[in-house]
């Protein structure tokens, strides 16, 4: 191992859990590790932060981190499918090696069989190679268990289901960065470009597929795009049959254990999507009883649990104007995003300060409402997410509004709408909310005082542009028509929004 | 073979180091474990043997239920020797690196994970590990795609990934075309071990122009390809005698290899076998001195780490100390190829069980004609017996054949007339039965008849001479002289008609010639 830095090691230590750690500790004492090494990750184990100067004098950190590395791999031995189909692949070898033919086939057509079942397709490969060496020493012995010739077309077919899934996996990525930088369809466009990959051979119907795993990714992609395209139905009907094919062979869930949490996770955004409050916590409760599962005992999916449980709560809590709930909700998320610092990926990041800046304003607290926007403005990829931060522009120039920032809100409006004219795709809501703006904007550094007239304008022509079904997906991002409502009633946004919601909470 | 059987040869077939291990990392373990008392006995014995396995534990609670201890042991020789492997093969090492990747990836440390796969995916790369490159790249998409959520987009694309998968892919479908040409000359290769009628010429032939066909289309795509491709042009090139193509296609085989030594440790046992066929050249070509040169070399990488494997030790075995037995036979120094049946005996005693027929037939051949060579005829013949009394089916059938003609002139030699009769009888029916004949084949027959049978001209010297000169006659068919590859007849008539050893006529032959 090489190219290892003291905050590698820092970091690595500072993941293990505590049956981890204490593996560790028992393996060293039973392979006589040097003490040295233990008093090390001793010293790093109660260390707070990362301190460089400490690490000068105290030991070998390569030496370390490559103990820590085997001894999860000791812990994680028989608890990961791929990890025990390698291994019996090494039995193999070993027992080839040793011309232990007879007892090499036995394990061997096993270990296909099992490889089969998760459509480990590398590792049917893997063992198929294998086949090939013991087909030619148990031919010179006179023993058939199989032929070359078919051996070669099992290897050919194995390729193809491996290609397929290669190119399903190559289009659900093409498909997840296109959603990444936007995710609800704004135009006609948008709409073509979805129905043209729902239309594509891969994904119009099942004939091209040539696994259980290229199934999983079909429902996965067409569940996205109909995400994008607001067709919940289909959507829904997507992620319960992707459930339904992992919940039949849990080893897929073992394969594809972040593609099961997803579709969970979808699930309770569908339920949220359709103002079904209920049912969107009872899917939440669900989310949150299977993180016990061992498939998703890593890190990375604990996390993806928990921040989805939490955001998911959090947006309930504000759309009914549960404020304290939401409040606690918001200093947890933070507690973890601190404790997981550099394991936090920017979207979630960008996603959950949109939706606390959302929070505040909906309550009316718009400074802070103003810090998580500039938050989500401040972040530095333009495309990551580009439909929160279109509408966190149209946010800040509210908030400056509201805040009576009036020296910025002239620059800030004539800068956003060159970036408009910029934007590949927008709402038309998005451009009557800046026209207005621009009007309010007017009218309050001109001391003028008929605000509520342009708002009632506003209110009428906003009903004229969301007879579009598009433009509806707007009140995902921001509850524009309660806004223009309070502003004309004088009601707390967080009490018309939660109003509007009412029925949700009972379905 | 019952399991208990695999246990035990498991067991036997430890190496010091392999045994030193298992004991090491069973003395992790505190306390007096079953399964290490089990293998210590097991290991003691000479043959399994359970009933005394049985008696000699009678007091111990675990023999109630040995199945399930011996179960435990197999499992903990297994590990040890996973272990072991771990320390001693890049391609186990990387193996266990790709766990890292995922470990580190798991834990959510994708700039770590990142760092072990570049330097991973280098060493697979370098030593054309394709199915661990496979689980690299698939390993790598997951990463690239969390990268892609952290804004880190410095690596290569989904699409370049998959890209490189199919390549890889290409690489193993390339691999498989020639295994498939090479798998159809082994199985021409198990029947002869040299054309030996025009038939045999026109289906090595065919596989060579496929093979050549096949680098010409689809390009020859890694350097393990080129390994089989080089090896299946110079086999085919051995089938048909072509001595000047195996010397020039082996010699390129082994540069190539030792060019890229990480070459040699994923496919060794090609460089052994090239080696051997080269050995056979320098014979033919009376190269005698690189003849032994190379049988040294063979010999030592039996030493050589990378050739520790039990299967690369038998192919070392038979390629060195047979060739050699067989180098020293083909010039005539019987006795000094004897001083090597001991060893090849030893050789025996230890993978008998693990050689495979054809190579079984070469050795009992070998040692036969040693014997021959030295005038130990009961000896030649107990070989002999082993040849013709087991069923080989159609193995090397051109061996059989004619091991059955040496039988009548061992039988002869050592002047069982009475017996004589009987095989010779037994004998014609044999050949006759045969689907191919051999015009030397009716020649030695008619004229051993002559001799031994009807013992009309029985020992004359012009008897033998009028023999010999019909084997001059047939033997101008290039196919049919293959059969002195098996046994001198020339030297054996020789012998007769000049009254000297077998030897001796083997040693004058070569200098004259």
């Amino acid at each position: 191992m090489n190219l290892i830095s003291n905050k590698d090691l820092y970091d690595l230590v500072k993941s293990l859990s505590k049956s981890e750690k204490r593996f560790l500790k028992l393996n060293a004492s039973a392979t006589k590790t040097p003490t040295e090494l233990i008093t090390f990750f001793n010293i790093i184990e109660n260390e707070g932060d990362f301190m460089p100067e400490h690490y000068k004098t105290k030991g070998n950190s390569e030496d370390l981190y490559n103990f820590i590395l085997k001894s999860l791999r000791l812990f994680y031995a028989d608890s990961s499918a791929s990890y025990l189909i390698k291994d019996e692949i090494t039995n193999v070898l070993n027992l080839f090696d040793k011309a232990q033919y007879k007892q090499c086939r036995k394990i061997l057509n096993k270990q296909k069989q099992e490889a089969y079942l998760y459509e480990r397709f590398h590792f049917v490969l893997e063992l198929i190679g294998l086949e090939k060496m013991l087909i030619t020493i148990e031919n010179q012995f006179n023993i058939i268990h199989n032929s070359l010739e078919n051996l070669i077309k099992e290897e050919e077919d194995v390729i193809k289901k491996a290609k397929n899934l290669g190119e399903y996996a190559l289009l659900y990525s093409k498909i997840n960065l296109n959603t990444r930088q936007k995710n609800k369809a704004k135009t006609q466009q948008d709409l073509d470009v979805i129905s043209s990959f729902l239309n594509s051979p891969l994904l119009k119907n099942e004939k091209l597929i040539r696994s259980n795993k290229a199934l999983i990714i079909y429902h996965h992609c067409r569940s996205i795009l109909f995400c994008r395209c607001q067709d919940n139905e289909s959507r829904e009907t997507e992620c319960q049959l992707l459930l339904e094919l992992m919940d039949k062979q849990p080893k897929l869930i073992e394969e594809m254990p972040n593609r099961y949490i997803t579709t969970l996770n979808n699930l309770i955004n569908i339920a949220f999507e359709e103002h079904k409050f209920k049912t969107c916590q009872i899917r939440i409760n669900e989310l949150q009883a299977k993180a016990n599962y061992k498939a998703f005992n890593t890190t990375d999916l604990q996390l993806k649990i928990i921040t989805s449980v939490l955001n998911a709560q959090l947006t309930i809590h504000i759309n009914t104007g549960n404020l304290i709930e939401a409040e606690k909700t918001v200093v947890e998320i933070e507690n973890i995003f601190k404790k997981y610092k550099e394991k936090i990926n920017k979207e979630e990041e960008v996603v959950f300060d949109y939706i606390v800046a959302i929070m505040h304003t909906y309550f009316g607290n718009y400074k802070k409402a103003q810090e998580y926007i500039t938050k989500v403005l401040n972040q530095g990829n333009k495309m990551l997410r580009e439909d929160l931060q279109s509408f966190a522009r149209i946010i800040n120039i509210g908030l400056n509004y509201e805040l009576n920032n009036l020296k910025q809100l002239n620059y800030i409006i004539l800068t956003l709408k060159q970036n408009k004219s910029n934007q590949i795709s927008h709402f038309k809501t998005e451009n009557l909310i800046l026209s207005y703006y621009e009007k309010l904007a007017e009218i309050k550094v001109n001391k003028k005082e008929n605000e509520k007239i342009i708002f009632e304008s506003f209110k009428k022509d906003l009903a004229e542009v969301m007879k579009d079904p598009h433009e509806n997906n707007v009140n995902f991002y921001f509850e524009i028509e309660s806004y223009i409502n309070s502003k004309l009633t004088g009601v707390s946004m967080s009490k018309l929004v939660s109003e509007k919601y009412k029925q949700a909470s009972l379905i | 073979m019952k399991p208990s059987n695999q246990l035990f040869d498991l067991i036997q077939s430890l190496t010091p180091d392999e045994e030193f291990h298992f004991n090491n990392s069973s003395s992790i373990q505190q306390g007096e474990k079953n399964y290490i008392k089990l293998f210590n006995f097991l290991k003691a014995q000479e043959e399994y043997d359970e009933e005394e396995v049985k008696t000699h534990f009678k007091n111990e609670v675990f023999i109630q239920h040995l199945a399930s201890e011996k179960n435990q042991l197999l499992h903990h020789v297994l590990k040890s020797l996973r272990h072991y492997r771990y320390e001693n093969s890049i391609s186990a090492q990387i193996d266990e690196e790709i766990k890292n990747i995922q470990i580190l990836f798991n834990k959510s440390l994708y700039k770590q994970s990142r760092k072990q796969l570049s330097i991973i995916k280098k060493k697979a790369n370098d030593h054309e590990l394709f199915y661990s490159l496979l689980d690299i790249i698939e390993l790598e998409k997951v990463l690239t795609d969390m990268e892609a959520y952290y804004g880190d987009i410095n690596y290569k694309t989904i699409d370049e990934l998959i890209e490189e998968e199919n390549d890889i892919f290409l690489k193993i479908e390339n691999c498989a075309a020639f295994d498939i040409q090479l798998a159809k000359l082994n199985a021409l290769s198990s029947k002869l071990m040299i054309a030996r009628n025009k038939t045999d010429v026109n289906d090595i032939d065919l596989i060579l122009k496929e093979t050549i066909k096949i680098a010409a289309n689809k390009n020859i795509l890694s350097n393990k390809s080129n390994i089989i491709y080089l090896y299946t042009i110079g086999l085919c090139n051995r089938l048909l005698n072509k001595m000047e193509d195996v010397h020039k296609v082996f010699s390129d085989l082994i540069i190539e290899m030792e060019n890229k030594p990480e070459i040699i440790s994923e496919m060794p046992n090609y460089y052994i076998l090239a080696h051997g066929s080269l050995i056979r050249y320098c014979a033919l070509k009376k190269q005698y001195n690189d003849g032994f040169k190379l049988i040294d070399k063979l010999k030592s990488l039996s030493l050589n780490k990378m050739f520790k494997a039990t299967d690369l030790q038998i192919s070392i075995f038979t390629q060195s100390l047979v060739t050699e037995m067989l180098l020293y036979s083909y010039i005539g120094q019987h006795e000094q190829a004897k001083k090597i049946i001991p060893l090849v005996i030893k050789g025996l005693d230890k993978y008998e069980s693990k050689i495979n027929n054809e190579e079984l037939l070469r050795i009992y051949h070998a040692i036969a004609m040693v014997y021959f060579g030295v005038g130990e005829f009961n000896k030649s013949l107990h070989w002999l017996n082993k040849i013709i009394n087991q069923n080989f089916e159609d193995l090397r059938q051109d061996t059989v054949r004619i091991s059955k003609l040496i039988y009548l002139i061992v039988h002869f030699e050592l002047g069982n007339d009475d017996l004589l009769q009987y095989i010779y009888k037994s004998t014609v029916r044999f050949i006759n039965t045969q689907k191919n004949q051999y015009q030397f084949e009716s020649v030695f027959l008619n004229n051993f008849k002559k001799i031994a049978i009807s013992k009309k001209e029985s020992k004359q010297v012009e008897s033998y001479q009028s023999f010999k000169n019909e084997l001059i006659n047939v033997f101008k068919d290039k196919y049919e002289k293959n059969a002195l590859e098996f046994f001198n007849f020339y030297a054996w008539l020789d012998s007769k008609i000049f009254n000297m050893t077998f030897a001796d006529a083997i040693r004058l032959r070569k200098e004259n010639l």
